[in-house]
């Protein structure tokens, strides 16, 4: 299998803040009718944006000093809710290559995982520590390294946790889970022999 | 996780069900499905032992289905949260549910009721709430709408004239779909219309406005809500959760 191994992810941050954030504000509900994931960025974050701008504020992610960023920061149990895989595609087709929030919601994570968008893990003073430079200096560099679970910036670092399954399968370009499946079809037809309860019918 | 060990009530309900296995297949099915059961005195790091009984009707009166209370209890106080990040959260809730905190919960006044999903719009569901509809009414300056969780939920509620006493009491009754559980067909609430919904998500704007407001509650509870116009404890009404739960509806 020849995906891409992906170690780290450089680039420029912006930070969503919020715990809880669920995968109808991620992606609402509307943009689900589409027929390819294509033009999903659109939609990233559509109502909450609409609503900062109504109240006369502007959303992070529209903010003009932060165009461009390829790690999103965000709090606890991100991407909680509703399962669509819409919620990564999304995130991912704005242009985000890395996630680094404080938990996240179990099937977000796995969806994520498997598109090849890393979710990392970080303490929430150690995220603020992030979010506080990015806004500081929008253009700063944030370094996601996966190798060494660690975010680089600046001067400074922050420790990364991340489940090592996934970890390891996005570093050794292992993370279309359908596809090593595949690969690995001889080895689950043996075992599926040797369950008696997975035994086809006589 | 979860996981339910496959049983006899399992397979008598999908004994003859369209794409069930037939015939000798079927017990070969069966044969192996009780194998994935767990053994009888297999260890468990942790038995959780929960009485339904014992389980009041249960309505949401936040922005995540973890914001729950008893319909006999208040909406949560700020104040009284736990931790900082909880009282972040109920603050955040009641600012955007515009309910006050301290109130009971019962009594809150509604403006839609929707019962569907695919979660809470099963054959049981809909004999269940037409027994406790039977000669009752939709209140004046409600909009009810009734959605089968599947085509075979709606054959079957039609065979039974489970439609027809939901027409009679007012209820909206729809194709089978998703309808208002996520809206993405033009079934929405408008504004900050409030909605008491059977359906199992109540995020942010869930419902198709982004003021819209929703609060969960089990389907004879939404009935109970488009009845009366406001949230109500189904079981003073005379219809009790458990006891009218797979009993079949009498025409």
């Amino acid at each position: 299998m020849s995906l891409q191994k992906i170690t780290q992810v450089t680039g420029r941050g912006v930070c969503v803040a919020g715990n809880d954030i669920d995968t109808d504000r991620i992606i609402p509900a509307r943009f689900l009718k589409c027929v390819t994931f294509d033009g999903l960025g659109a939609g990233l974050f559509a109502d909450d944006r609409k609503a900062a701008a109504a109240s006369g504020g502007v959303h992070p992610l529209d903010d003009p000093r932060f165009r461009g960023a390829a790690v999103l920061l965000s709090g606890a149990n991100f991407g909680c809710g509703s399962s669509r895989e819409h919620a990564p595609q999304a995130i991912a087709k704005s242009g985000f290559r890395a996630v680094v929030a404080e938990s996240y919601a179990e099937i977000f994570f796995g969806n994520s995982t498997n598109l090849g968008l890393p979710c990392v893990s970080a303490a929430r003073e150690d995220i603020q520590r992030v979010a506080a430079a990015v806004a500081a200096d929008p253009g700063l560099e944030l370094t996601v390294d996966l190798t060494a679970l660690e975010l680089r910036y600046g001067a400074g670092s922050i420790r990364l946790t991340m489940r090592d399954s996934a970890r390891d399968a996005l570093v050794n370009g292992r993370w279309d889970a359908i596809a090593e499946l595949l690969e690995g079809l001889p080895a689950v037809e043996a075992t599926t022999a040797r369950l008696p309860y997975l035994r086809a019918p006589v | 996780m979860g996981y339910v060990n496959p049983d006899d009530t399992t397979f008598s309900y999908l004994k003859g069900r369209p794409y069930a296995p037939k015939g000798a297949v079927w017990d070969e099915a069966v044969r192996r499905w009780r194998a994935v059961a767990s053994d009888p005195g297999c260890h468990y790091d942790d038995v959780v032992t929960l009485r339904g009984e014992d389980i009041p009707p249960t309505v949401t009166w936040g922005i995540n289905p973890g914001q729950g209370i008893s319909i006999t209890e208040t909406v949560p106080v700020p104040q009284e949260a736990r931790t900082a990040d909880e009282r972040v959260s109920i603050e955040e809730a009641l600012a955007y549910m515009k309910l006050k905190p301290g109130a009971p919960i019962k009594g809150t006044r509604i403006d839609v009721a929707f019962l569907g999903s695919c979660t809470n719009a099963r054959l049981s569901d809909f004999k269940e709430v037409a027994r406790y509809l039977k000669g009752r009414r939709v209140a004046p300056g409600v909009k009810a709408i009734a959605v089968p969780g599947s085509q075979l939920v709606s054959q079957v509620c039609a065979e039974l004239g489970i439609d027809q006493v939901f027409r009679e009491a007012g209820f909206d009754w729809r194709e089978a779909g998703c309808s208002m559980c996520l809206a993405m067909n033009p079934d929405k609430l408008v504004g900050d219309q409030l909605c008491a919904s059977s359906s199992n998500r109540n995020f942010k704007g869930r419902q198709g406005s982004p003021t819209g407001r929703t609060l969960l509650m089990s389907p004879v509870m939404v009935a109970a809500a488009a009845v009366t116009g406001a949230v109500a404890d189904a079981r003073e009404a005379g219809v009790s959760h458990r006891a009218s739960r797979g009993c079949i509806l009498t025409q």
